[in-house]
């Protein structure tokens, strides 16, 4: 069965060479990725619509590039003074009937110790933290845990 | 004359006298002499009037501890000193014992009532061989007992006027005691409670002194320990805490009593009549005890008031004290902290550069020496290209620890001419090129023929120090740049100076940003929008590079273009 993965991402330095580990070792896997966290509530319809198998989420995400047109971001954004983007975008699929038990890998440069209490306070589906420090293969077995008990 | 008519004269004469008198009072300060000048001309009209050799007025003072009713005013004045009258003794003694007026052995004496109380008595005397007639004294009585009260009254209210004006002018004198000891290094406590007890000791009549307990930690308890005492007769630390003292700071209420078997237990002066404890705290803490005491029987009446305001003062200023003494031991942990965390960081620094620059050195001569595939020489210039940023976030790193070690930058100042200048700036950007996202289109140019206007002049610089203020700010440009925008990169001769120069379109710094945007840890509302996380010291570190190579960093922006410029002098 071919799995769908979205990966959460917006440096592209990092996301380049996650979406090929992960299309190596789930392969025929379907990958979609995400750079930012205003184009992940502009996409939260199509994967309620489509819900993915699992999300790859990094926490420190931007909330828009540069534009004229860029939307501004809306006051629980800016309450939180930008920070820990990826874990709004946790609570919104937490919240979401379609998506609330798709599980999230929490894919970050940060601290365990500094994200326990963050991290208790997402509700919903099965959750996973892998730092991105440690070696890759790691993520790869977070995945493949999750993907066979979802299954 | 017929008697009607001489009373209603003499009521009239002496309203006349009292009504001046009333007006006068109103210009001057009030005292028993020009009380007895204005009711001895009562008397005068009186002795006058009811035709007799002499008419006194005794009244009783309230505030005063001489028993009975003493001579305040006189028709004749000048003779030997009238003992006070007595409940009892004499005609008069016995108009002030029955309340009524009393004629008896050529005297006549009227009570003066004020309700159903006795406060004096007129005495009219030296008419033979029977008293004038006390229907034609009574009249005046009324008169006397009013101006009595409101003499009384103003008497009060002077008092108190000048006791909030000494408690002013004490408090004023200890507020500027407090500050002066809260700036000193080793406060002196002891200065600061004799001055507060002072200062209550002239407020309230009749206060002889006082002490100050603290609350302190004696083992795993807390006790009251005295910390000033009036005198040295009672040196610190020779008194148990009394309970009344115990009781006040427990409850965090003033505690006063005037039995004096309670006063002798505590300890205080046996001729102590009164003692007051009132307890010292600020925001829920306690600190300790403010002790007042003084001789009368009765408690003055500004004494618990005196005292409140003055002991929270001194609760304030032992709050004030204990908070400051917390923020130097917090100040110096943290500056132990930050000098730790940043010989930790200078240490990380030079283990990590010394790799990555080794790691940029063979990319190099793998680029030069070899003839590789497309793909492969692309894939190298990124790893060269990551290896030199991290080099630039390895020495930011060294920066920072260093100036927040509160050391000073030391650059390697060289003669930098156009071409090297050039070279900088085309490695900066390959190496954004190379590093940003390709989808969003950003190229990344730099302006060749402006960086040459240098001419044959040079700058001088910190090559590295050059390298990493211009990787910064080509970052930032990238981050804020709007999709398939222009980077230029450039040099601009100006004023014996010669600009490197980064320009950008996209989200623009307005120009109170712009003035802070070279502080420490500051970011603006575009950039926390833009960037998500960040700690805001790019641009502080930029500058103090800067500053320690005699350049200036300034920032110009333009609806959405924004330049920023690193300054030399030119030489």
């Amino acid at each position: 069965m071919d799995h769908h993965i979205v990966i959460v991402e917006d440096d592209h330095l990092q996301e380049g060479p996650l979406e090929d580990q992960i299309r190596d070792a789930f392969s025929p896997a379907r990958i979609t990725t995400v750079a930012t966290e205003e184009e992940f509530r502009r996409r939260l319809g199509d994967f309620r619509r489509d819900p993915p198998d699992l999300f790859v989420m990094d926490l420190m995400l931007r909330w828009s590039y540069p534009s004229r047109t860029a939307i501004p971001a809306p006051p629980d954004v800016a309450r939180g003074g930008y920070q820990r983007a990826g874990l709004r975008c946790a609570r919104l699929m937490a919240e979401d009937p379609a998506l609330c038990e798709v599980p999230v890998v929490f894919y970050t440069i940060l601290e365990r110790s500094d994200l326990d209490r963050d991290l208790d306070q997402v509700p919903g589906a099965d959750t996973a933290y892998v730092r991105k420090s440690t070696d890759p293969e790691v993520l790869v077995r977070k995945i493949r845990a999750l993907l066979r008990a979802r299954a | 004359m017929s008697q009607p008519v001489r009373q209603m004269r003499l009521v009239r004469r002496c309203e006349e006298i009292l009504h001046d008198a009333d007006v006068e009072a109103a210009g001057q300060a009030l005292g028993y002499p020009r009380l007895a000048h204005h009711l001895g001309r009562v008397c005068a009209a009186a002795a006058e009037a009811l035709r007799c050799a002499e008419v006194s007025i005794h009244l009783g003072d309230p505030a005063s501890a001489e028993p009975g009713f003493p001579l305040v005013a006189t028709s004749a004045p000048g003779g030997p000193p009238a003992p006070p009258i007595v409940a009892g003794a004499g005609p008069a003694g016995e108009a002030v014992a029955k309340g009524v007026p009393v004629t008896a052995g050529g005297v006549t004496a009227a009570p003066i009532m004020g309700g159903d109380s006795v406060w004096g008595v007129v005495v009219c005397a030296g008419t033979a061989p029977a008293g004038p007639d006390p229907e034609l004294v009574a009249p005046v009585t009324p008169q006397i007992a009013r101006y009595w009260n409101g003499w009384l009254q103003r008497r009060t209210i002077v008092a108190e006027n000048e006791s909030w004006r000494q408690l002013a002018a004490g408090l004023t004198e200890l507020n500027e005691l407090l500050s002066d000891q809260l700036n000193r290094r080793a406060p002196d406590d002891g200065a600061v409670f004799r001055t507060a007890v002072e200062v209550v000791r002239r407020v309230v009549p009749d206060c002889t002194g006082g002490a100050v307990w603290r609350s302190t930690a004696v083992g795993a308890d807390r006790r009251l320990l005295l910390a000033s005492a009036p005198g040295p007769a009672t040196p610190p630390g020779d008194r148990i805490a009394p309970a009344a003292a115990e009781w006040a700071l427990r409850t965090r209420q003033q505690r006063a009593t005037t039995e004096r078997a309670e006063i002798a237990r505590d300890g205080i002066d046996p001729d102590a009549g009164w003692l007051v404890h009132t307890p010292l705290w600020a925001s829920h803490r306690r600190y300790g005890v403010l002790e007042i005491s003084g001789a009368a029987a009765v408690l003055p009446a500004n004494s618990l008031q005196a005292c409140r305001i003055v002991g929270d003062q001194l609760g304030l200023y032992l709050h004030l004290r204990q908070t400051l003494h917390h923020l130097q031991d917090t100040r110096a942990t943290l500056r132990r902290t930050i000098r730790s965390q940043a010989e930790a960081l200078e240490d990380l620094e030079h283990q990590l550069v010394s790799p990555l620059l080794a790691a940029t050195n063979a990319s190099d001569r793998v680029l030069h020496a070899r003839r590789l595939d497309g793909r492969t020489e692309q894939q190298l210039r990124a790893v060269r290209g990551l290896c030199r940023k991290s080099s630039r976030v390895a020495l930011s790193a060294g920066v920072f620890a260093a100036l927040s070690n509160g050391k000073a930058l030391r650059p390697k100042l060289e003669r930098l001419y156009a071409d090297d200048l050039l070279r900088v700036l085309i490695a900066a950007a390959d190496d954004a090129q190379l590093l940003n996202d390709p989808r969003r289109g950003l190229d990344f140019a730099v302006e060749r023929d402006s960086v040459r206007a240098l001419g044959r002049s040079y700058i001088q610089a910190d090559r590295s120090f050059l390298e990493q203020c211009v990787s910064n700010l080509v970052d930032n440009a990238a981050k804020y740049s709007y999709n398939d925008t222009r980077v230029e990169l450039g040099g601009r001769a100006e004023d014996g100076t010669f600009a490197v120069s980064v320009r950008n379109l996209g989200l623009a710094l307005d120009r109170e940003e712009r003035d802070r945007c070279l502080e420490r840890n500051w970011r603006g509302a575009a950039a926390r929008n833009a960037t998500g996380e960040g700690s805001g010291l790019g641009l502080w570190i930029v500058d103090h590079l800067m500053r320690c190579m005699k350049g200036r960093v300034r920032i110009s922006a333009d609806a959405d273009t924004t330049t920023v410029l690193l300054s030399f002098p030119v030489i």
